[in-house]
């Protein structure tokens, strides 16, 4: 997303010139030519509506009032010139009026500046609605272009506050702030007043604090929308666009204020780096001097750009805030990837860190080499992770930035527990639903934040949560290694909400897995299982589950992956047989997907996909009351391959007479298994034989 | 005599403690600053405000905090200049009273301290 900073269109004053000179060569090459008088044509066309067509110019520069009959004269010369061919006079007349225009590249920086300035309007009108990832470099990109506008169409005053805006923008984006439709409607503010000064030739210099609190001013942002009548631009009365003039430049500055205060930081331009400092910034200099090269940056160094930046930021030094702010956060973005710190990079922060006093100018240029050199993992910071809630009924997709999000704010049973909770399992078994709920969401988040210490600890707990539930009350509930676990997994917590270094507790983990082995069933054999027939429909549901969460946790440890199986639904109604049958068909289903997950795992890392699998069985009935069951994967997107899903259809049809389909879905793919009463009969013509 | 009330500061900078302090001057407190959450938890007893640094307590602030709420009742105040506004709720989670960013003002704490 960052490398779209950087990759902006050529200067625009320098684009405006050549541009210029392009259409100017284009159209006396037609013309000597004898035979592009339409070309012709069309290059003054496109010349005049630059300048601006039937009316005054923008600006009051000669050049431009002395161009504009020129160039009428050229129009009508061009419109002979498609009667009568060979015309001579034309060229001659035509140089003259594109050396005029060439001399007067500030006229057309002022048109072409007014039509950037509405499109930066219009993209606001259209951005505030939904502002997206992609919105603040779209918004920096054009600041960018306007900024080197206003310095070709002489607007020093104008130019000055865009670099505040560009400024407050670009640290905003840097620090990784978020960004919402607030602070795009507070930059309309600007930008309309940036809009209705340009027809003037005058530049009012108000100072920023004529725009802070007013009470007849609205408090809410500008309505969005076109110049309406009787806006300065139309209107023939004096005191009303003189008015509606300075409201605007009032609502642009308090706009700009409104925007810094929202970002957190002031729109400081210059400043001096207070002397305490510097004993601090040496350090930080000698840190990254001796810093190894294919090293990310050490905790110490990023321990002390954070000191630098809150320092400064105590000491209300503005500009250096801002700017060893985004230092610091370029910084945690290395640490927090576990990228080294390339030499360009190590050379601009020895730089940065080494002024002691920031030049007028200096901030936004330092704010955008630091954008160029912005890692490119940056990037993937747009990646969505679908999470699961609840029991996978509901879910959702989250940027990557929002994890601490996530973490902080959907966490209330973890944080509320109490080591009470884990005296007793009756105790516990109120809270058991929730917190598993929790636990599988943290999982999935931290697996997309690449916190492996608390996604391994997070599947370690669910997997003995389950098969505690499994075993009921005949297995000994391991209370104080829950609770142990759960104090480290809030330490863990803690850790990673500040983004810090999370290291699980290896001897822990093991106890846990130790634990879940010996609450682990004996899986059943491949292809065969126990039949449960002689047991009551309660006690046959429960050793089917029993049957299956023991296949899928061995198999799993075979493969050397984390795979889970979550079973809701109303299984104890279904006939035993039936259970029987369904238990058979998912079996080849269940080994499939646990042999795909494991070979795709490597790929899954590299994605940042989470590595700890789970699947979601609902046993429910049909539309027309029939058992039916449904396995859903979030692990995968695609339908089997043809091969393998001919094999699957027909192992399920073979051992359990039921039919499989696969549908695709937002979150992942639902196999869904049909348990008719008459068995289906084989394409061989005999019915399968059931094992 | 009446005693100032005491005002400890968890942060292991002295840089920025020195700052913290001179801003913390007109509350008319007794501002210590310590520079570990687990040299802290012996003081709690006789604290009327505490405020702690979220990446420079000696650990990570949201530790320090925990550890710190386990036996302390009073007012306790995280200090973050991360920006993240994750940090509020995941604060307020493990035990702060608030959570307050730099620059920081004496005139914030002042309503935090008794009165």
């Amino acid at each position: 997303m960052l490398a779209t900073v950087p990759a902006i269109v050529p200067d625009p004053a320098e684009n405006c010139r050549r541009q210029w000179r392009q259409m100017a060569l284009s159209a006396l090459y037609t013309t000597s030519d004898g035979a592009g008088e339409q070309a012709l044509a069309r290059q003054l066309h496109a010349l005049r509506t630059l300048l601006g067509e039937g009316g005054v110019p923008v600006g009051t520069a000669d050049s431009a009032t002395s161009l504009q009959p020129r160039l009428n004269d050229a129009q009508q010369v061009a419109e002979r010139l498609r009667c009568v061919n060979g015309e001579e006079q034309a060229p001659a007349l035509l140089q003259r009026c594109l050396d005029e225009a060439a001399a007067a590249p500030d006229v057309l920086a002022q048109r072409w500046l007014a039509q950037q300035t509405l499109a930066v309007l219009e993209w606001l009108h259209a951005s505030c609605e939904a502002p997206h990832a992609a919105a603040l470099p779209t918004l920096m990109r054009l600041c960018r272009q306007l900024y080197a506008l206003l310095e070709v169409a002489q607007r020093p005053s104008w130019r000055e506050r865009l670099r505040q805006v560009e400024i407050v923008l670009l640290a905003h984006f840097l620090r990784g702030q978020p960004f919402d439709a607030a602070v795009l409607q507070q930059c309309s503010g600007f930008f309309w007043a940036l809009h209705y000064c340009l027809p003037d030739t005058w530049m009012p210099q108000i100072p920023l604090a004529m725009g802070l609190p007013d009470a007849s001013m609205p408090q809410t942002p500008l309505a969005m929308g076109p110049p309406h009548a009787g806006s300065p631009q139309t209107s023939s009365t004096t005191r009303l666009p003189y008015m509606s003039f300075t409201s605007s430049l009032v609502a642009g500055n308090r706009g700009m204020f409104t925007l810094s205060e929202a970002t957190g930081i002031d729109c400081a331009p210059i400043g001096e780096v207070p002397a305490c400092m510097t004993p601090a910034l040496q350090r930080m200099q000698g840190m990254l001097a001796s810093a190894e090269c294919a090293a990310p940056p050490s905790a110490p160094m990023v321990l002390q750009g954070y000191e630098l930046a809150v320092v400064a930021l105590q000491l209300r030094a503005m500009a250096a805030a801002i700017l060893f702010g985004c230092l610091q956060a370029l910084l945690v973005e290395h640490w927090s990837q576990a990228l080294p710190l390339a030499e360009r990079r190590r050379r601009c922060l020895q730089k940065r860190y080494g002024a002691a006093r920031l030049e007028p100018g200096t901030l936004r240029e330092a704010l955008y080499e630091l954008a160029e050199i912005w890692p490119p993992a940056h990037q993937s910071a747009d990646l969505q992770v679908p999470l699961a809630g609840d029991g996978g009924s509901s879910a959702g997709s989250i940027r990557l930035a929002a994890i601490p999000t996530l973490l902080s704010r959907r966490l209330p049973t973890l944080n509320a527990a109490r080591q009470a909770w884990f005296a007793r399992q009756e105790e516990f078994a109120p809270h058991q639903l929730a917190l598993q709920s929790e636990l599988m969401m943290l999982e999935r988040g931290a697996a997309a934040f690449k916190v492996r210490g608390i996604e391994r600890l997070c599947g370690r707990l669910l997997e003995l949560l389950m098969l505690l539930d499994l075993q009921g009350t005949l297995a000994r509930f391991p209370g104080a290694l829950l609770w142990r676990a759960h104090c480290h997994l809030l330490h863990l917590l803690d850790a990673a909400a500040a983004w810090w270094e999370a290291a699980p507790d290896q001897e822990l983990l093991q106890a846990l897995q130790d634990r879940s082995r010996q609450l682990l069933p004996a899986p059943p054999p491949a292809n065969r299982v126990a039949e449960p027939a002689a047991l009551g429909e309660d006690e046959a549901w429960h050793e089917v589950r029993r049957q299956l969460l023991g296949y899928v946790q061995s198999f799993s440890s075979l493969l050397d992956i984390q795979m889970r199986l979550e079973i809701s639904g109303d299984g104890a109604t279904w006939p035993v047989e039936r259970l029987w049958r369904l238990q058979a068909a998912l079996m080849p289903l269940l080994r499939y997907l646990l042999l795909e997950f494991s070979l795709a795992l490597e790929q899954r890392r590299a994605l940042r996909l989470p590595t700890t699998g789970c699947l979601w069985l609902c046993l429910q009935r049909d539309a027309e009351g029939g058992p039916q069951a449904q396995l859903r994967d979030d692990s995968a997107h695609q339908a089997p391959g043809a091969v393998q899903w001919q094999q699957l259809q027909h192992r399920v049809l073979k051992y359990a007479g039921a039919g499989i389909r696969c549908e695709e879905t937002t979150l992942g793919r639902c196999f869904t298994l049909t348990l008719p009463l008459v068995l289906p009969v084989s394409p061989g013509g005999s019915p399968p034989r059931l094992y | 005599m009446n005693r100032r009330p005491l005002l400890l500061l968890v942060c292991s900078s002295p840089l920025l403690g020195e700052c913290l302090c001179r801003e913390l001057a007109p509350l008319d407190c007794e501002c210590r600053l310590v520079p570990e959450a687990a040299d802290a938890a012996s003081l709690t007893t006789d604290a009327a405000l505490i405020l702690v640094e979220l990446l420079l307590a000696g650990e990570v602030g949201f530790q320090a905090l925990r550890r710190l709420r386990s036996n302390y009742a009073g007012p306790l105040v995280l200090l973050s200049g991360s920006g993240r506004p994750s940090d509020e709720p995941w604060a307020l989670a493990a035990g702060a009273s608030q959570v307050l960013s730099y620059p920081l003002r004496h005139e914030a704490l002042r309503a935090l301290l008794p009165s």
